[in-house]
């Protein structure tokens, strides 16, 4: 097959026929194959991989970062209707009289940022001592009060099933940096508290083609779905099996012109080396002990919080766009303090571990960590209060993440909140604002890149989004 | 090259509007010079030619038809100021390249001419072009090879032609016999009538049927979990086995899609077309405890508008949800009033939870099968025989009763007789008067408190029983028993005497037994013996009747004409509760034992939770009720006091205070005689168990109750005891049960009244008496009521085991739908109504149809619609050439692309109208092509088509993912051919599901299915939603989340990953081996044979060398290393042939597996 065709099978899309064939235009340049990938980044990117942290159930910002001593005085009295102010309610809390106000029972302290310091929760003490590495946005708001479409959201962009995830949206864009591993890996740790559904949709590739989809790194039985050889298949007979199937290949590339067959060869190649590439990279017994010093034991047990923040550098320092971790459990509508004790013991240290580990080998330099929820939590109590056991619900007005690495804006706490950390009153951030400030890390206008479905330019951002510039640097 | 050769040999067509101009138009300019009012720019709009051409002022023009040089979209559209060029660089829209502006430059200059967007025109049949081939199809392709100067491929070999119409109409290969008949078969027509064979005749026809289905199953999102939250399990398969049944019977494509969206609507209704609405109730659901009512309404109403618009019109409706369509002449009023007729089914927003995971969802529908309705008529004539059989007294059952009654009075030597009354008195100055029948009435005075003592005679001597009967009275209040308005009483104690000639001694009293005591509350008969207050109640407010209670004397009383006084006190807190008629009878009792006499047991008493400092010594400290030897109501321990507990009931586990601590549950029981009895105990965590304040026995373990985990044996004398359970809870939840075991004959409940006096005179206590007697006692009786109870199982089991379906229901009164505003369900704008109408560009729908779903399905499929043909068309040809005549099938719309053969488009699509709208026509029509029957390798025409539009050579395809696993099964002989029935579970890694779970989701748990449900074909695999079959997505199978026209192909080394090491491909590789080593002799016979079976292929050459030389290696290997080879062969439930060379076997079977991973097997070409 001559050099010419097969560029055009690998160019078709973009090379325009209208102009090839005149007026006898086969087809619309307008509608073109299905995109494999994006033409890759619109300009030079800060962040060339993504750690993201997705704490599924909200974590409360009150009991975390968003510090309001002055609630103190306030116990159990009425939260102020003006405050309120008309919120919706989920069907939890709609039912209920009183709103009684619960200030956090733990205790916060202020924390060298480089700057003016930030508040951070006594819950959070590795945390805080790399609280110089975050950049703290205390105003984020949501569109969703109910788990599934806020999650749905903050991972796609839209409350509804159908859309790519983010995850994908970065394959997509970036391709891949690893030719052994999968471009977007995702973990996922069982929680101490109130646990909400995850669902395939969250890493899901929506109406992108499917090899963008988040790949499951699992920490019981193959860490990649049907990785190993069956029992009696050694690696030696794998490469038998496939040699003679590429042989059969090449015959048949030979007799039908197809070049989708050396694609096709090539993947299976890639297959056999992921065969080893993920062992080796699950195999924890080439880390030094300095290691477990920075993570804790915990991260040698299977399927902590502590082991899958290890593995993240592990997939991140060998070239795994986007990893994502989720921790569930932080859905604490009653017995917050007990539940949320526990998740931040689960969390904390890893957290930090993972930002100390990244930075002493140089990868935070271009890697990009985001930590936060789908929505943050009420500051009146839902069920019964005490100063020591409180429940909070579902808050989307405001809430917390933050975000660590390339280009981020470091030591920066961005937005502020009311009294009762219930409305925003200075620099509101949007879902869509954020993922349109994560696309710009990343090299990508959020306007453009684009995939064409069902006769519209779809993006991350929908119609949405603008990027916060006090976010990065 | 190329370009320039094409652009010299292709003859220069006039620009259309349509297919060159409209797109780009449509693409870069339409944003805001397009239809949506609200985003226009500058006043100017390019979507009509009246618009365009508008004067700008100073005369000029967006568009001047002849004068491109004078036309300011072309001045502006050529500019590099970025402040002039259009599209702007704010819109990240591409700028245009030069050989589109030189398109629009020839547009104008060729007049500008706009033409309405083909989609929107009534398909005409343009005649078929005249040529070298009377097939319309090859007539119409070969105009367009002629004119872009290609030419079509050579035909395929018969072989390949063979397996490639096996797997495009089926989705199964050719087998090596089916494949050897046709290249044997010698008729001029061999190809016509396999064609025919496949699509009509068994089991063809039922595998083209479950093909095709996953097509409309993509396309109809179909699934078995609800998706969101829960992601509970939901029943909805009877839809799926519509959908195969109507495309095996080649139900015409009008009716498929009328019964599908309005079934519930045609008038008479059968079940089956109301089965098929469920294309409408597919959608995903919430059941998320905080999700709100209106919101998920809106949703799924949307959901179902926008599948309707992109599977039956082609047209992304969705997206005028929250403003006019951007591109396509739809308005956002056009969308409400679509969305409308979807806005009013009987549903809730927010689904409740449920533990069913077979739950059709609200509205659903049971159907029945003929069998399920004729069994279940037979069963209920059966029961209502058995159950008159049941209820029927006969003389048998007559007789068998007498006895029982004459056998407890023998054994017990009750011999009752009425005692006379001498005298009776009131303290608190009721006038009591004897009556006729021996009884004595209250009246006149009605004290709230009173002492009344009865002066009575015995018949009999040596009495040891003493009855207290409570009559009804016409004068008493309500008729009832008592002197208290409401009918009930407390008897607090009876105590009788005995005149010995000289004075009055106490008879003591040891055990009482009554028919009826009061249940909430303390009121147990046996409080009666007692001085402590508490009393008897016989729950007289509740029912009416007589009560009567018998009490057990520790001695022999009464004869020689010798007087006896009872002493009833009534001293409750409640006023007036004293019975207002009573009688008294006495009765000797026999001399050996009283065993038919119940152990009699009060209700339960709790002290407590105490906690100690230290866990560890919960066992050894005492709080004080552990040496208690009777119940003392007012007896403190550690300042706590025994509570009677209402809600604590026998033969359950009651619950405790939980925690790490120890409460006391006391029970107070009689005995009427010495008996060794047994007691059941269940505990959490650990218990002691004290008689009478000794230790009985304990366990110390840490444990959650049941019933009866422990036992403890005790002898009682006759009289009253006290039986107390400590439980130390070592935390958490606190429960207990405790329960003494009854003999057998022992007369527990009602049937106690065998023991009472004049049984049959009392009409009220004998029927209740017999009654218990029949359903505890009686042979017959219970005979019969088990077979009773047998066909009553059968008949629940058959009801529960009738399938159900999620069906379409109209809500009686109609929901009102208005425009929402940025499509937000809470943001209803009241002043913009809508109601059921076709979007405006289509007209009215005619005012013969009915405006509801059954109207716009019929306005649908009639001619009035110029899409839905070409839709479904265009669908038929995307599944039997891999892409449609419009590549992008989901999109008819303008930003659609323009079909690559519009006039065959078009005559296809009428031609499906004359035809009946039969689907079976126009896949026959299109696989007997020419263009079907060529060869699938890539063709020189690549150069000037590489997208192959022109289907210069047959576009070879990956199989899709349920082919890729179908083939496998069926090859290896797995495969079981069923059709229908619940969706199935087989093979996939564990733990999947339990990982995105909620805890109580009723899918939480993946329980994988044994035996033949491991083989079935894909298409019945069980579809979670939140966890997809893993295989199956890999290959590219879409969530069924949303509706998806067209699923991508991708090739990801994951794919291999499944082919190689899934258990389920192993298992079909070790059979596929199997089954070849049966059928053929030697090593090259083998490596054929199972070639020919995966490629439909001959296997010779190089390739036959290279097979050989593998297997060689791996037989080797495997006989060095039996163990290897076992383990294997082990991969998988199907059991290992034990007869076969294992070596050899599992060589094979790796050879097996190569095989199924071939291009040339999981390619179709």
């Amino acid at each position: 097959m001559s050099l010419s065709r097969r560029r055009f099978f690998q160019g078709a899309a973009a090379t325009g026929l209208t102009g090839m064939l005149g007026s006898t235009a086969l087809s619309s340049s307008l509608a073109p194959n299905p995109q494999q990938r994006a033409d890759g980044p619109h300009f030079a990117p800060k962040a060339r991989r993504v750690i993201y942290l997705h704490m599924e159930g909200g974590p409360s910002q009150l009991d975390l970062f968003d510090y309001k001593p002055g609630l103190t005085d306030l116990y159990d009295t009425d939260l102020p209707d003006s405050i309120r102010n008309g919120q919706r309610l989920t069907g939890m809390t709609s039912g209920q009289k009183r709103f009684p106000v619960a200030p956090s029972m733990f205790r916060f302290d202020k924390r060298d940022n480089g700057g003016d310091g930030v508040y951070m929760s006594e819950l959070l003490p590795n945390l805080g001592k790399v609280a110089d590495e975050l950049c703290v946005i205390k105003s984020m708001h949501t569109d969703a009060i109910n788990h599934e479409p806020a999650i749905t959201f903050v991972q796609t962009g839209n409350q509804q099933p159908g859309r790519p995830s983010f995850g994908a949206w970065a394959s997509y864009g970036l391709g891949s940096d690893n030719k052994d591993l999968p471009t977007f890996v995702v973990m996922i740790t069982q929680g101490f508290g109130n646990m909400q559904a995850l669902a395939a949709r969250f890493w899901g590739n929506g109406f992108l083609p499917s090899e963008h989809q988040g790949c499951k790194l699992r920490s019981s039985g193959d860490p990649v779905l049907y990785l190993s050889d069956p029992p009696g298949v050694s690696r030696a007979d794998r490469r038998r099996m496939l040699d003679l199937v590429n042989a059969f290949a090449e015959r048949e590339r030979a007799r039908t012109l197809d070049p989708e067959i050396d694609a096709r060869v090539a993947q299976q190649e890639m297959a056999f080396r992921m065969q080893a590439s993920v062992p080796e990279l699950v195999d924890l017994s080439d880390e030094q002990q300095s290691t477990w010093d920075l993570y804790g034991d915990d991260a040698k047990k299977p399927g902590t919080f502590a082991q899958s923040c290890l593995m993240a550098r592990r997939l991140n320092e060998r070239g795994v766009r986007f990893v994502q971790l989720y921790m569930r459990g932080w859905d604490a509508h009653g017995n917050l303090p007990g539940e949320i004790r526990k998740q931040c013991k689960a969390v904390d240290r890893p957290i930090a571990a993972l930002l100390t580990d990244l930075r002493r080998r140089g990868l935070l330099d271009d890697t990009l960590v985001v930590w936060g929820g789908e929505f943050g939590r009420t500051v009146y109590s839902q069920g019964g209060l005490s100063t020591t056991n409180y429940g909070r619900d579902h808050h989307p007005r405001a809430f917390t993440m933050w975000m660590a690495g390339a280009g981020v804006n470091r030591g920066h706490v961005h937005g502020e909140t009311d009294d009762f950390g219930y409305n925003i009153v200075r620099d509101p951030v949007s879902v869509h604002d954020l993922h349109a400030t994560l696309l710009h890390l990343l090299g990508f206008d959020h306007e453009r890149l684009t995939h064409r479905h069902q006769g519209r330019d779809y993006r991350l951002t929908d119609v949405f989004g603008k990027v916060v510039n006090d976010l990065i640097v | 090259m190329c370009a320039a050769a094409s652009s010299q040999s292709a003859p220069v067509q006039p620009v259309r509007y349509g297919r060159d101009i409209r797109p780009l138009l449509s693409d870069r300019c339409f944003r805001c010079h397009g239809p949506d009012q609200n985003e226009r720019a500058a006043g100017l709009r390019l979507d009509e030619r009246r618009y365009a051409l508008r004067d700008l002022g100073d005369g000029l023009a967006a568009v001047v038809p002849g004068a491109p040089e004078r036309s300011l979209l072309i001045d502006r559209i050529r500019s590099h100021d970025d402040d002039e060029r259009m599209p702007p660089p704010s819109s990240k829209r591409p700028a245009l390249r030069p050989e589109e502006i030189t398109l629009f430059e020839r547009w104008i200059a060729e007049g500008a001419v706009y033409e309405g967007h083909w989609s929107f025109q009534p398909p005409r049949q343009a005649p078929v072009p005249q040529g070298s081939s009377d097939h319309p199809v090859d007539a119409f392709l070969q105009r367009r090879w002629r004119e872009a100067g290609a030419s079509p491929s050579p035909k395929a070999e018969p072989e390949a032609l063979c397996r490639r119409l096996f797997l495009v109409l089926t989705g199964l290969p050719p087998t090596p016999a089916e494949l050897s008949a046709y290249l044997s078969d010698e008729r001029a027509d061999r190809y016509e009538q396999l064609v025919e064979r496949l699509l009509t005749q068994d089991p063809y026809a039922t595998r083209h049927a479950e093909h095709l289905a996953s097509v409309w199953l993509d396309a109809g999102r179909y699934a078995d979990t609800s998706g969101i939250h829960m992601d509970a399990g939901r029943q909805a398969w009877l839809w799926r086995d519509w959908l195969i049944d109507a495309i095996k019977h080649d139900k015409p494509f009008d009716d498929f899609v009328v019964e599908q969206l309005a079934g519930d609507l045609l008038p008479d209704a059968t079940h089956q077309q109301r089965v098929a609405t469920g294309f409408l109730r597919n959608h995903v659901t919430t059941d998320e405890g905080g999700a709100i009512n209106a919101e998920y309404l809106v949703e799924y109403a949307a959901e179902r508008t926008s599948t309707v618009g992109s599977v039956l019109m082609g047209l992304t409706v969705g997206c005028a949800r929250c403003h006019d369509h951007k591109y396509d002449p739809i308005t956002q009023e056009d969308y409400y009033q679509l969305f409308s007729f979807f806005n009013n089914n009987e549903e809730p927003g927010l689904y409740s939870q449920s533990r069913d995971d077979a739950r059709a969802l609200e509205p659903n529908l049971k159907v029945p099968t003929g069998a399920h309705l004729e069994r279940r008529t037979t069963i209920n004539a059966q029961i209502a025989a058995a159950r008159r059989l049941r209820d029927h007294f006969d003389p048998d059952e007559e007789r068998d009763y007498d006895e029982f009654l004459t056998e407890v009075r023998v054994e017990l030597g009750l011999q009752w007789e009425r005692a006379k009354v001498r005298s009776a008195t009131s303290a608190g100055g009721a006038t009591l008067t004897t009556m006729a029948d021996g009884s004595v009435l209250g009246s006149g005075d009605n004290p709230n408190h009173d002492t009344q003592t009865y002066t009575i005679e015995s018949a009999g001597s040596d009495q040891r029983w003493l009855c207290l009967e409570a009559l009804p009275d016409a004068s008493l209040p309500q008729g009832r028993t008592s002197r208290a308005s409401h009918g009930n009483t407390v008897l607090q104690h009876i105590s009788l005497e005995s005149h010995d000639g000289e004075e009055w001694r106490e008879v003591p009293l040891v055990f009482a037994m009554a028919d009826i005591e009061q249940q909430n509350g303390d009121f147990s008969v046996g409080n009666t013996l007692s001085d402590d207050g508490q009393g008897w109640a016989p729950a007289g407010h509740k029912q009416p009747g007589p009560r009567t209670a018998w009490f057990l004397a520790s001695r022999a009383f009464g004869g020689d004409g010798r007087p006896l006084r009872v002493t009833l006190t009534y001293d409750s807190k409640y006023s007036q509760h004293v019975f207002g008629r009573v009688r008294f009878a006495t009765s000797a009792a026999s001399e050996s034992a009283l065993m038919p006499a119940p152990l009699w047991t009060s209700g339960y008493y709790t002290c407590g939770p105490f906690s100690a400092k230290d866990v560890n010594t919960h066992y050894e400290a005492a709080f004080g009720p552990e040496g208690a030897t009777q119940l003392e109501r007012g007896a403190k321990f550690g300042g706590k006091s025994w509570r009677y507990q209402d809600d604590f009931e026998r033969e359950r586990s009651n619950p405790l205070t939980s925690g790490a601590n120890i409460t006391y549950v006391a029970q107070r029981v009689w005995a009427p005689d010495t008996r060794e009895v047994e007691w059941k105990i269940g505990s959490d965590d650990g218990f002691q168990l004290y008689l009478d304040g000794e230790l009985v026995t304990e366990r110390r373990v840490n444990r959650g109750v049941q019933l009866d985990q422990d036992r403890a044996k005790a002898s009682l004398s006759p009289g009253p005891h006290l039986v107390v359970l400590k439980i130390i809870n070592t935390g958490g939840a606190g429960a207990f049960a405790l329960q003494p075991v009854h003999g057998e004959r022992e007369l527990q409940g009602d049937l106690c009244l065998a023991m009472a006096p004049g049984i049959r005179e009392d009409a009220y206590r004998s029927e209740k008496l017999l009654h218990a007697y029949r359903s505890k006692r009686s042979p017959t009786y219970l005979k019969r009521s088990a077979q009773l109870t047998a066909l009553e199982e059968e008949l629940k089991a058959l009801e529960t085991g009738i399938p159900m379906a999620m069906v379409m229901q109209e809500r009686g009164e109609m929901r009102p739908t208005f425009v929402l505003d940025r499509g937000e369900y809470d943001k209803a704008d009241k002043q913009r109504p809508v109601a059921r109408e076709l979007p405006a560009i289509f007209g009215p729908l005619p005012a013969e149809l009915p405006k509801n779903r059954l109207g716009l399905a019929r306005w649908l499929v009639s001619d009035a619609n110029p899409l839905l043909r070409r839709v479904a068309v265009n669908r038929y040809w995307e599944f039997v050439f891999g892409t449609g005549l419009v590549r992008t099938s989901e999109d008819f719309g303008m930003q659609g692309e323009w079909p690559s053969h519009p006039e065959l488009l078009d005559w296809l699509a009428v031609e499906f109208g004359q035809r009946g709208h039969s689907v079976r026509h126009m896949l026959r029509l299109m696989v007997t092509s020419a263009a079907f029957r060529q060869r699938g390798m890539i063709s020189a025409a690549a150069d000037i088509d590489p997208d192959n539009r022109l289907l210069a050579w047959f576009p070879r395809r990956r199989l899709t993912a349920e082919a890729i696993r179908d083939q496998a099964l069926y090859v290896s002989g797995l495969l079981i051919e069923q059709v229908g029935g619940p969706s199935v579970k087989p093979y996939q890694p564990d733990g999947l599901w339990r990982e995105v779970a909620m805890l109580s989701s009723n899918t939480r748990i993946f329980r994988r299915d044994d035996g033949d449900a491991l083989w079935r074909r894909s298409l019945y695999t069980y579809w979670k939603r939140a966890c997809p079959p893993p295989s199956l997505l890999t290959f590219d199978a879409p969530t069924r989340e949303f509706c998806t026209i067209r699923r991508s192909t991708t090739n990801t080394p994951l794919q291999a990953l499944v082919l190689w090491n899934d258990e389920q491909f192993v298992e079909a590789a070790r059979a596929l081996a199997t089954r070849t080593m049966r059928e053929a002799q030697d090593g090259d016979a083998r490596l054929q044979a199972m070639f020919l079976r995966t490629t439909g292929r001959p296997l010779a050459g190089e390739g036959l060398l290279q097979a050989r030389e593998t297997l060689h290696q791996l037989e080797q290997r495997y006989a060095r290393e039996p163990k290897a080879a076992a383990k294997l062969l082990a991969v998988g439930e199907r059991p290992t042939a034990d007869d076969l060379d294992t070596a050899q076997l599992a060589a094979l079977t790796m050879i097996a597996s190569a095989f199924l991973d071939l291009d040339a097997t999981v390619y179709l070409d």
